[in-house]
């Protein structure tokens, strides 16, 4: 499947507070430099799809603020409430049915505005949930601790993920995270709840991302080197997180079988050069290593700690840092698409892998990653 | 809402414009969680309903299963204890609402449900607390049909 492809992303340098900055601005910054990269202006784009949060924001349909900031006036434009991946997915089934021949795609978080707290406790059901406190940090303890035990796995097997992933992070200038970190320090510092400590825990970000997605003949003609897209696939899970057998992510790995399927990938851990995975807790990544079929269920501590998945190994999980190193919520997962389209189209700068041919991108949404989806890319 | 505004100079943060929204919602139960309420607070029963097609207990109830999208209709008391899934403990959480202690979260299987019932647990110190262990619901004696009806579940 070569029908459409990445052409064009920008990122913000992700901070802990983008002082001077309005999401408005923002968004501004990453289309423009977006556009650029490929070469396009705005009057290239057909259709702008966009991902934002009313509550971060404090505005209700926030979208209608930043239309000006996109360049979505006079434009076809639809906001998609979720991650910025579910965002080009939707991006990409424009352009691959022909409706529209370019779209650009926009996220964008300003968690730094409001407590990030408000928002994930809202994610849980105000009657069975709420009451317990049950938000995102507390579902993924939940979580957390239940594939641990299942696999009787210590806690310090998840510990290394965040060693693997803010050593990676020291190279990515986008980063908001650029120190590396020792096991001794992660296993140090203090628990948020059991069992996931401070170094484990995604921090909280400033930034945006936007994604140029083109089809098929404008993108052979483009000026610069395509990643195409190959496959897709978007899943959710029960939303009571009860409901679900929670050590396992059931949507990560449909949406994965999907994609696979579309861009022939039948042993993902030879075939993959590069996966960037939204890893918001250190133990997500190991869930993940699972559920996208790079080893067997209860196999990823081992993968792990091989060295197969990190610096120089043969399937570098999230060679940027990860989420671990910059959180922009809502477009974390579109900077995962944003460095995986630069890993196979050579264009990844600091963060390169060598001969990287095929990349995956993937997001989660949800109290205990309820919403999956999964892109692959090739060069 | 109102908002508030006025424009903060505001050192390292920049200058900003403080806002709140404080937006009341009155979120309706809906006739399955009013029945699960009332079974609580007047009979100290913890209702399901069963799937007609894969037969699981669902819990809380509601009236479809999301696995086979048919109709649960048939309610279905579950026991009032059964075995710890899983579980986190919370150090100083400035927002537990309802459950100001114990901070210990859980997921639950109860004798009869085919789901994980999440709640708190009581009596028990964090490091003593293990998968697998049987625990029992300790009921409120002042019960109003919300969820701390059940103060917490303690070990047996
Ligand atoms: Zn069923």
């Amino acid at each position: 499947m070569r029908d459409a492809a990445v052409l064009g992303w920008a990122q913000t340098e992700h901070r802990r507070r983008a002082v001077g900055e309005t999401p408005q601005s923002m968004v501004f910054e990453v289309v423009t430099r977006a556009l650029a990269s490929c070469e396009m202006t705005i009057r290239d784009i057909d259709v702008v799809i966009d991902a934002g949060s009313d509550l971060l924001d404090g505005r209700s349909t926030s979208n209608r603020a930043v239309i000006d900031a996109m360049g979505a006036h006079f434009k076809e434009e639809i906001k998609v409430a979720g991650d910025g991946l579910e965002a080009a997915i939707y991006a990409l089934m424009r352009v691959t049915s022909g409706y529209s021949s370019t779209a650009l795609v926009v996220a964008y978080g300003k968690s730094s505005e409001t407590p990030a707290r408000c928002q994930t406790l809202a994610l849980s059901d105000p009657f069975y949930l709420r009451p317990l406190a049950v938000d995102a940090l507390a579902a993924g303890a939940l979580q957390a601790r239940f594939y641990l035990h299942e696999y009787g796995l210590g806690s310090d097997a998840p510990a290394l993920v965040a060693v693997k992933n803010r050593e990676a992070g020291a190279r990515n200038p986008y980063a908001q995270e650029k120190s590396p970190v020792t096991l001794e320090e992660v296993m140090a510092s203090p628990e948020l709840i059991s069992p996931i400590r401070r170094l484990e825990a995604c921090p909280v970000t400033d930034g945006a991302c936007a994604v140029v997605i083109a089809d098929r003949q404008t993108s052979r003609a483009a000026s610069v080197r395509p990643a195409w897209i190959s496959g897709t696939g978007h899943g959710a899970d029960p939303y009571s997180p009860g409901a679900r057998t929670l050590y396992r992510t059931e949507s990560a790995a449909r949406s994965a079988r999907k994609a696979y399927a579309a861009a022939g990938i039948s042993d993902p851990l030879s075939e993959l050069g590069v996966l960037e995975v939204s890893e918001y807790y250190s133990y997500q990544e190991l869930m993940l290593y699972e559920a996208l079929g790079l080893c067997g269920e209860g196999e990823a501590a081992d993968l792990l700690a091989s060295g197969a998945t990190g610096t120089g190994g043969g399937t570098v999980v999230n060679p940027s840092g990860g989420v671990l190193c910059a959180n922009p919520l809502v477009a974390t997962g579109l900077v995962r698409l944003a460095e995986a389209a630069a890993q196979v189209s050579g264009r990844a700068g600091e963060v390169q892998v060598d001969g990287v041919d095929r990349a995956l991108a993937h997001s989660s949404g949800g109290l205990a990653m309820q919403f999956s989806s999964v892109m692959v890319l090739e060069g | 809402m109102p908002g508030k505004s006025g424009i903060q100079s505001g050192g390292s943060q920049g200058v900003g414009v403080e806002g709140e929204l404080s937006i009341p919602y009155r979120h309706a139960a809906g006739r399955h969680a009013e029945r699960f309420s009332r079974e609580m607070r007047d009979n100290r029963r913890i209702m399901g309903v069963r799937c007609s097609r894969c037969e699981a207990v669902l819990l809380p109830p509601r009236p479809y299963c999301g696995f086979c999208f048919e109709p649960a209709t048939e309610w279905v008391e579950v026991a009032d204890e059964g075995e710890l899934v899983t579980f986190t403990s919370v150090q100083g959480d400035p927002d537990a609402a309802v459950f100001e202690e114990p901070r210990i979260r859980a997921l639950i299987m109860l004798d009869g449900a085919g789901v994980h019932f999440p709640h708190v647990l009581g009596e028990v110190a964090p490091d003593d607390v293990s998968e697998g262990m049987r625990v029992k619901a300790v009921w409120s004696e002042d019960r109003n049909g919300t969820l701390s009806d059940i103060k917490y579940f303690r070990p047996i």
